[in-house]
């Protein structure tokens, strides 16, 4: 690392600004050995999902319900904490009262946020789910499950005490990405041996 | 050359829309009291003032007073501020009526939203003051559209308009508290998540009311009451230069009594 910083300084000091006015300047003259950043010159990128120490995350979501990164599919609302599961005893986010939310309150350790993942973005909803997390005392982040999920997501990779409460979306948007990843989780389905 | 720009001029006409010719260029000097319509032009003596463009400024003025003739009913005030900038007040239902035909009418062609934002005064019945700054690439010419509304009514989302208003308004709610209604995806966007109150209000504190710590015991981040290090302090105002005591009671002292 050092020895290629002062690679990089005795380049710079070859290239000084005598030379550099003496013919016009051109990017294609020069020759690029770094990125910008340090580093090799690669981009990483860091899947927290795969990371299985970080806690449970929330692989992907639909109408249905979700799958975890630990190979778990929840059917219906559940709520989720850095390591536990639980399937959540609400239809709609209509149903969500101030007794419903209690649970989060009596948790030890405690829960610093909860995320609430709704099905609807209707102010009327959101506002009486506000509500009811306010009479529950509850420091709550209500948003629409898709945002939800990776919220809860990051936040569990940064270790954070939260727990999130989501009930799976009424509609959801496919791309062909979608589609054909769920067709190859479907076609491998019987062929997993995790799963036996 | 002179052909060039000759034929340039013809082509590249931008000059912003004055459908009535309000105030022609002769009344400019002649007419003292007259035309109302018609700016002053404002000039300085000194040089070293910024000039201002008097022609662009009483043609920006014209279209200012073209929408107002266009939407009577929505449009409240037309100002001109001393930089020369355009500003449409606007009355809350005729907000998003105004905007989309500043869009997409062809005499103003505003297809660019530089900035929104608000602006609260807690004096007033509705607090908060909402506003859109566009810009017009076909004219080159930037105006600033406002509206008010208070904490409890919606005002209706531009992401139709312009989608670059999206995180816009995102940051005014996070920010003021203000609901945008058809905004596809309202949610916080500066603030912590789990953070209750609107920061930006005037009658937020600007130290806020809980702080984070990292706690070395628990291992994790502490969610607090802040803490002020310093006392409120009274400030003792002195004058350092000396005055006559008798002549005077002092900053701190109450004025005396007349008899």
């Amino acid at each position: 690392m050092v020895l290629n910083k002062l690679r990089l300084v005795s380049l710079a000091v070859w290239r000084s600004p005598v030379n550099l006015k003496a013919r016009k300047f051109s990017c294609t003259s020069y020759v690029r050995h770094k990125a910008a950043y340090e580093g090799d010159g690669k981009t990483t990128v860091r899947v927290i999902n795969m990371e299985q120490d970080l806690g449970l995350m929330i692989d992907s979501y639909g109408t249905f319900g979700f799958r975890l990164n630990n190979g778990l599919t929840v059917l219906g609302p559940m709520a989720i904490f850095p390591r536990t599961v639980l399937s959540w005893q609400v239809h709609n986010a209509d149903e969500i009262t101030a007794e419903s939310l209690t649970f989060f309150r009596i948790l030890v350790p405690k829960i610093d946020l909860v995320i609430l993942g709704l099905d609807s973005k209707e102010r009327q909803t959101l506002n009486s789910v506000f509500r009811a997390s306010r009479e529950a005392k509850l420091n709550v982040e209500i948003l629409p499950t898709e945002h939800a999920c990776s919220t809860f997501n990051f936040l569990n990779a940064e270790g954070r005490s939260v727990g999130a409460a989501m009930i799976p979306p009424k509609h959801i948007e496919l791309n062909e990405d979608d589609m054909l990843v769920s067709k190859l989780h479907y076609g491998k389905l019987y062929e997993r041996s995790d799963l036996l | 050359m002179p052909r060039l720009c000759a034929m340039q001029s013809t082509l590249l006409k931008r000059r912003l829309h004055s459908s009535i010719r309000l105030c022609e260029e002769s009344d400019q000097g002649d007419v003292q009291i007259g035309n109302p319509f018609c700016l002053e032009p404002i000039e300085y003596e000194s040089r070293t003032f910024r000039k201002h463009d008097n022609v662009r400024r009483q043609r920006l003025y014209e279209f200012g007073l073209y929408v107002a003739a266009c939407m009577p009913k929505f449009v409240q005030k037309i100002q001109m501020q001393h930089t020369d900038e355009l500003e449409i007040l606007c009355a809350p239902e005729g907000f998003h009526p105004v905007l989309s035909f500043l869009r997409l009418h062809q005499h103003a062609c505003f297809e660019t939203c530089s900035a929104a934002t608000a602006v609260d005064v807690p004096s007033r019945e509705f607090r908060f003051e909402v506003i859109y700054c566009i810009l017009s690439l076909r004219f080159g010419e930037r105006v600033r559209v406002k509206s008010y509304t208070d904490e409890l009514t919606p005002v209706e989302s531009a992401y139709d308009l312009w989608t670059g208003v999206n995180w816009f308004e995102r940051e005014i709610y996070d920010m003021f508290g203000i609901i945008f209604r058809n905004h596809p995806d309202l949610r916080r966007i500066l603030t912590d998540y789990g953070f209750q109150g609107h920061p930006l209000r005037k009658d937020f504190p600007i130290t806020g009311y809980i702080e984070v710590r990292y706690d070395d015991e628990l291992k994790k981040l502490v969610y607090e009451p802040v803490e002020y290090a310093q006392e409120m302090r009274q400030y003792q105002l002195e004058s350092p230069w000396n005055y006559m005591k008798n002549f005077h009671e002092g900053y701190n002292n109450p004025k005396p009594i007349k008899k």
